[in-house]
């Protein structure tokens, strides 16, 4: 089976959304732009001319207008290696969140027999967290697929959540996206509810698992000032300062601004060690974050900045201890401190 | 395109071997420092080309800084904003001739209907396509895409037909939505990018937290080990060492591929029959794959690993002591600080925690190599009351360690409470 293959291409892929276009006949200027937003940087001056040139002899002209020489839609059939990947994911515990048995029936009639192309059990995740979400749970998928829907439809949901402290919470939330972390093994919903107090938007994560009960809010709930009570949801929940809440529109339509935002005020600042293969390590191990390295010649030192969310603050100061020596944190002061306390508390302790 | 110029001299932005992208893109990825004077292993023309292209594939994506006289080119991205892998750009940028677009298109559109001979297809493809094409060329094609699985040979009469072998319907939004999760959380998420291309369909709703973007440049390689694995062969393959950058050639036998959540590594775990062990190698070091012979004590070498890896903290099957042990006591305030214990059910991998005294816990885990716990065990400083185990050298240097990172930040005993 062949991963790298032109059939996959973003060229065919972009051609044969201009071939499906022009079917009912395209002007040129509006291939340009199909293809500027689907193909590479670069690909317009590639793959334009060797589709206008008649090279190939793809389009026909008339006028100022071009037609596919297609009788049909441009739509490849699925391959073996795409047969075997989906294959595969029916043998994944998540994939009951989306599909019903009746559904998962239809794929395996869609895949064939077509070998899996991968067993879970090639792979040993040897650090994932043991905690992981219930997959298997009825009620987890129930709450799940609620939750996409809305995610999907921008809708707001009514969710009864349990925070982390037990007490339950009967709040009014507009999801943004539904956030998975393949170390924790867990999805988060990323959403925003109102405060009332403040009259503003709230960044707020909430814990699929921890989710009692769920549904679509009625038409209209939401609209206006903070119908919430208590956003907070456990030690998770980021708060961030957003603007005034109005219908619930306008506010999925700042959610994506919301979410936008950087939430530390200055990146982490840390210099790198050349022993123990400090630096591979640590561009490998922080590459999942906003990052940049310099190497400063004069000193020979490597300094990486590393932007990330405040509520991971914690993770992020506990994954640079890990390294020992080897960082060297220089600023902020503020997360510099935290480390500090850490170190020196340690050092008591050593000397007990 | 193969051969195009297009008034671009000697640049194409598509390529024949992935490979030749891979590692540039690795670079610009994961370190983000390197300029042209680091990239040492081609010429500065080649440096040049790939650079290109890779600015062309991660448009939105490349950021640049100038240090010293020199561009220096970068991606960077916050992975929990990235909904759909910018690197699987990579998988999408294989070059081909006007023949084999030309031949894609109009051999699946001639299929749509009912399936044909090859004579027939030659006729349909040549008059669709307004060009004299001989039927080998076409033969040819069929036959590749009978091999990628989209069209079938059947026997029909005395003539083989090819037809189209799924009927390329619109897939359920439930299915779309499935892909669009696990094109981001399942091994090969690229294949589910292609699946969504086809479909015309992005994902919008899936984000993704501790995301190793660089993981699908290795994919390549692991399809080759999965496939060792699949038929119990051994393989030969090239390593390349991170200290002195040479490549050597070993022969193994793969028996599963261990992931890092938390440094994003994956390694191949193999036994090599020289020096019968089991050893892991690192997937991004790995630079070519070759299938060897079939290995019948591979189902026999799995079962044996799979004993043994409650004994593997991470990737190291040890020395010769073969069990490491670890004791490490540990300060946990009960009443306010329950999430570490928490923390410690479910990072520990089965690693005892007793109640020692008030506030007090006792944390023990035998491995074969307890060098492999090191970096965790840092992650409790400020609370590790004493750290004991059966490898010295692993206490000694935690203890060392410490008494270096006071140094660093120059801080004394008792600092932080005074």
């Amino acid at each position: 089976m062949e991963l790298f293959s032109e059939v996959y291409g973003c060229y065919y892929t972009v051609v044969s959304r201009v071939l499906n276009e022009a079917q009912e006949g395209m002007s040129r200027s509006a291939i340009e732009q199909l293809v500027d937003e689907g193909g590479f940087y670069e690909s317009a001056f590639y793959l334009l001319p060797s589709l206008f040139s008649g090279e190939w002899n793809l389009l026909r002209q008339e006028g100022t207008q071009y037609f596919s020489k297609l009788a049909h839609e441009a739509k490849r059939p699925l391959t073996t290696l795409e047969k075997a990947w989906l294959k595969a994911l029916i043998a994944d515990a998540r994939i009951q969140l989306f599909l019903d048995a009746l559904q998962i029936e239809e794929l395996e009639r869609l895949v064939g027999d077509v070998e899996a192309l991968y067993q879970n059990s090639d792979f040993h995740f040897y650090d994932r967290h043991l905690d992981g979400d219930d997959f298997e749970s009825p009620s987890y998928a129930l709450h799940f697929k609620t939750v996409l829907k809305a995610t999907q439809e921008q809708k707001a949901v009514q969710i009864e959540y349990e925070g982390s402290d037990g007490k339950v919470t009967d709040t009014l939330y507009y999801p943004y996206k539904l956030s998975y972390s393949s170390r924790d093994d867990k999805f988060r919903l990323l959403c925003a509810s109102s405060n009332k107090r403040k009259n503003r938007l709230q960044r707020v994560t909430l814990n699929l698992a921890r989710i009692r009960s769920v549904s679509l809010a009625r038409t209209g709930a939401g609209d206006g000032v903070g119908t919430g009570t208590g956003a907070e949801a456990g030690a998770e929940a980021g708060i961030e300062a957003g603007t005034v809440v109005g219908s619930s529109a306008a506010v999925f339509a700042r959610l994506e601004q919301l979410f936008a935002q950087a939430t530390c005020e200055e990146p982490v600042v840390f210099e790198i060690s050349r022993e123990r293969n400090a630096l591979e390590r640590a561009m490998l191990q922080f590459a999942s974050y906003k990052r940049q390295t310099v190497y400063d010649q004069k000193r020979d030192i490597y300094t990486c900045s590393i932007w990330y969310d405040s509520a991971d603050e914690t993770e992020l100061l506990i994954r640079i201890l890990s390294f020992g020596p080897v960082l060297q944190v220089v600023g902020p002061q503020r997360f510099l401190e935290q480390l500090k306390t850490r170190i020196s508390r340690q050092l008591t302790l050593n000397q007990q | 395109m193969e051969g195009s110029n297009n008034g671009m001299a000697d640049f194409s932005e598509l390529v024949k071997r992935f490979d030749k992208i891979r590692d540039y893109m690795h670079d610009f990825y994961v370190y983000g420092f390197k300029s042209r004077l680091d990239f040492t292993k081609k010429s500065p023309r080649t440096y040049d080309n790939e650079r290109r292209r890779i600015e062309s594939y991660l448009s939105g994506h490349m950021q640049w800084d100038y240090r010293n006289g020199a561009k220096i080119s970068f991606v960077s991205l916050d992975c929990a904003q990235v909904l759909n892998n910018p690197l699987y750009a990579a998988w999408k940028s294989k070059s081909f001739t006007a023949n084999d677009i030309m031949l894609h298109f109009f051999l699946l559109d001639s299929l749509c209907e009912s399936p044909l001979t090859i004579e027939e297809l030659t006729q349909e493809v040549c008059t669709r396509c307004e060009l004299v094409l001989d039927s080998q060329t076409i033969r040819n094609k069929c036959d590749e895409y009978v091999r990628l699985g989209m069209l079938e040979k059947k026997k029909q009469g005395r003539a083989y037909v090819y037809r189209i072998s799924t009927e390329p319907a619109l897939l359920p939004q439930e299915l779309i939505n499935a892909v669009s999760f696990f094109q981001g959380a399942a091994p090969f998420g690229e294949i589910g990018s292609f699946i969504l291309d086809n479909e015309k369909a992005a994902n919008t709703v899936f984000s993704f937290k501790h995301y190793y973007l660089a993981h699908t440049l290795e994919d390549g390689i692991l399809l080759e080990l999965l496939t060792a694995i699949r038929q119990s062969r051994s393989v030969t393959f090239k390593n390349q060492s991170s200290k002195s950058e040479q490549i050597f050639a070993f022969e193994a036998i793969p028996l599963k591929i261990f992931v890092s959540a938390t440094t994003g590594r994956r390694y191949a775990c193999m036994y090599s029959p020289t020096s019968r062990r089991f050893f892991n190698y690192r997937l991004d070091a790995i630079k070519a794959v070759t299938l060897g012979e079939a290995a019948d004590c591979a189902p026999q070498l799995r079962e044996q690993l799979d004993k043994n890896l409650d004994m593997v903290w991470g990737v190291s099957f040890g020395g010769k002591a073969r069990s490491d042990i670890i004791r490490m006591t540990l300060y946990i305030n009960e009443k306010s600080e329950h999430y570490i214990i928490d923390r410690i059910a479910r990072e520990g991998q089965g690693g005892s925690l007793t109640r020692l005294k008030k506030n007090t816990f006792l944390f023990t885990k035998e491995v074969f190599d307890s060098n492999d716990m090191s970096p965790w065990i840092k992650t409790f400083t400020g609370r590790i009351i004493a750290l004991e185990g059966s490898n010295q050298a692993v206490v000694n240097r935690f203890y060392r360690d410490i008494s270096a990172l006071a140094q660093l930040y120059g801080i004394q005993a008792g600092e932080a409470d005074s």
